[in-house]
Parts: structure tokens; sequence; C-alpha cells
């Protein structure tokens, strides 16, 4: 049993760092505490990732003086996977950052039940 | 039914049905409601936290069932350490040019994937520029009466002077040399873009403004996504196949260029769009 959890620390951590950014992306009234923890979750994907392209005394996917010999390299797939992940998650978080930020205009609050409760107010 | 099949056969009105209860009816009732309204909201969002922490509780097993079952971290041999990655690292410099593995790999042979990631974020920055260009003199005179109140600060000034350069410099580096060694448009670009906003911060926006304006800007990533565009268009008009290792090398440095004009915009985009609400 801990030989396997060693075996897979990294698959392991990325569960863990994963579920935390879920339960607190659902239970945190706060919308810019969602938004961190929507980076959190998409960070566990990150590591996840690169943790399963690696391989065990290799180096990193460049080509040197080695040439193209496959054995010296790690696998290059999760890397370009993980770029486009990265890119994807910024992305997201600013414009759900921006409308928070409308959203504190509007209502001058980010907590999601006074943003309830003053929702109902505006609309009465 | 059989209603129905005269509407059908056109010999029946449409049935509708029109015994809706006007809505003013029921108005003051939930008026009358509104604290019951708030208790259930209670015992909803209470009973909802209950709900998430089970359902996360219950996943983080799942999951961490899956993982102990993966294969072992780092082995050689393991399922993605297959002949797919084989290809890409033993024939990525000969038929991309270029000796990053990963830049040759996201620029050509998934080529449309990473115009895709670059039309993300372009698509990302016009919507902040949506959501937060100040229209409102208001909040431009806030902004403005914000920097005056807040003089530029010495050390900041001196230490920026110092870094601007090396910072620059690293930037360049990182972007132009992306294809044979680590780096690339994305790094290069982010790098460009922090040294831009060092630069609004040490020395104010609108000494940025001076050759940096909202033109110039969308001018930027427009091009860069144009550029992007066409060079591609262009290789795989071409066949993409048989092309010589040297006229792919440079379409993917060419490339590359182009990903960090627009990641560097973004950055900067982002940056002053969050601040001051305009470029």
């Amino acid at each position: 049993m801990l030989n396997l959890i060693i075996n897979n620390r990294f698959a392991i951590a990325s569960v863990i760092l994963f579920v935390t950014g879920f339960v607190n992306m659902m239970v945190h009234p706060n919308l810019i505490k969602k938004i961190v923890s929507f980076n959190i979750m998409d960070s566990a994907t990150f590591l996840m990732l690169a943790s399963r392209g690696m391989i065990a005394g290799r180096t990193a996917a460049i080509l040197t003086d080695g040439g193209a010999d496959t054995s010296l390299y790690v696998n290059p797939i999760p890397a370009g996977l993980v770029l486009t992940g990265i890119v994807v998650s910024v992305s997201v978080s600013a414009f759900s950052l921006a409308l928070v930020q409308r959203i504190y205009g509007t209502y001058g609050t980010v907590d999601l039940r006074e943003l309830l409760d003053a929702m109902k107010k505006k609309g009465e | 039914m059989s209603a129905f099949t005269r509407w059908v056969d056109g010999e029946a009105a449409v049935p509708l049905k029109t015994d809706f209860k006007p809505v003013k009816e029921r108005k003051p009732k939930e008026k009358h409601a509104s604290l019951g309204d708030k208790q259930r909201l209670d015992g909803f969002l209470s009973l909802y936290a209950k709900c998430a922490v089970v359902i996360s509780v219950l996943m983080l097993i799942v999951l961490l069932i899956g993982a102990v079952a993966l294969p072992t971290f780092a082995e050689p041999g393991n399922p993605t350490d297959n002949e797919v990655v084989h290809r890409y690292v033993g024939s990525a410099e000969e038929e991309t040019g270029a000796e990053n593995v990963i830049a040759g790999m996201i620029l050509n042979y998934r080529g449309f994937d990473t115009f895709g990631e670059s039309c993300v974020l372009f698509l990302a920055v016009c919507c902040v520029m949506l959501l937060l260009w100040a229209t409102n003199d208001k909040i431009k005179a806030e902004a403005k009466a914000c920097e005056k109140e807040a003089p530029p600060d010495v050390i900041l000034q001196k230490v920026a002077k110092l870094l601007l350069p090396c910072v620059l410099c690293f930037g360049m580096c990182v972007l132009f040399n992306g294809h044979v060694s680590p780096g690339g448009g994305f790094s290069g670009g982010s790098i460009l873009g922090a040294a831009l906003i060092l630069f609004a911060v040490a020395f104010g926006a609108d000494s940025v403004r001076r050759f940096f304006t909202a033109k110039v800007f969308n001018t930027v990533r427009i091009t860069g996504l144009m550029i992007y565009g066409s060079m591609f268009g262009v290789y795989i008009y071409q066949g993409a196949n048989g092309i010589s290792s040297n006229l792919a090398h440079y379409i993917v440095l060419v490339i590359d260029i182009a990903v960090g004009l627009v990641v560097m915009s973004t950055m900067y985009g982002f940056y002053s769009f969050y601040t001051k609400g305009e470029l």
C-alpha cells in the first residue's frame, strides 16, 4: 500500500489539490475565492499531466548533440498540453475577474449571499 | 387527443391553454412569505454545503482509487511512452526544423491547436476590454487622481532603470531562441509583457502611452494573429510534408514571434484594463 502511494505520489497530490479546489469552489460564498479555487483545480490538472510525461533518467525534450535518440528524452506531449491549459486558465481567470469587478461596481459586494439579497432588493 | 387531431387536420383553432392566473394575484403572497423564503434559502444553503462536502469526499475516494491504480510514476515503458512520442522526438528536428521538440510540436504538428489558443487570448482580452473599458468620466478621473496621489517611487524607478534592459533582453532571447532552447512564444511574450508592466508601474502609464497607445495595442495583437494565420495557412497549403528543414525552421520562428506579440499585448492589456480601465 505504502509502495503504491509512493509510486503515484504526484497523482495523489494532484487529486488532493483538485478536490481541495473543488470543495472551496462549491462552498465558499466569496466570488474571488471561487476563482482562486478554480485556479487550484487547474494547477492540479497540470501537475497530473506533467507528472505523466516524466520518465526517470531522461532530460527535457530539447535535442542537443545527442541527436534524435528517443531513449534520451521525456515525453513532450504533456508539456504542450499543459501550455494550452495554462493559456486557457489565464484567459478564463481574467474574464471571470473582470466580471467580478463589474459585479462589485454594480452591487458593492462579492459575497454570494449578500449578492442574492442585493439583487432581490434591486428587483423590488 | 381528438382536439389535437382536429387541430392537425385544420378543422379547429390552436388548442391553447388560456386559463393562466394573472401574475398580480400572486405578488402579495410572495411578499408575505419573504421571511419563509429566507428560512428556505438558509436551509437550502446549509443542505447545499453538506451535499457539496459529501460529493467531494466521494469524488476524492474515487479519484484516489484511480490514482493508485495508475502505472508507476516515471518508469520507462509506461503506456504514455508510446510510438507517438518516438515519432515526435525522432523526426521533429528533420520535419519542423526546431531543436526544441515541444516548440516544434505545438507550432507545427499541433499548429491549429496553438492558433486556437492565441484566439482564446485575443478573445479574453476583447472580453476584458468590453467589461472594463471606462466610458464613465468619473472612473477615469478617479484613476487619474489615484495616480497623482501616489507619486512614482524613487527606489522603484532606479531599480527599474537597471532592470528593464535586462528583462527586455532576456525576453527577446527567450522569444527568438524558443525553437532551439527552452522558451518560446508564450514564455517570451509573458516576459516582455512583464517588462511593459514594470515600466508602467515605475514611470506611470503616460510614459507607456507615448509608444504603446490603444491603436498600437490593437495593431500588435491583430497583426500577430494574422501573421500566425497566414504563415500557418501557407504552410498547410504547401502540403505541410516535404518542406525543407531550413524553411520549416523559419516558419516556426516567425510563428513563435507572432505568438509572442499576441501574448505580450494581452498581458499588458490585462494589467492596464484592471488598473485604469483604459489603455
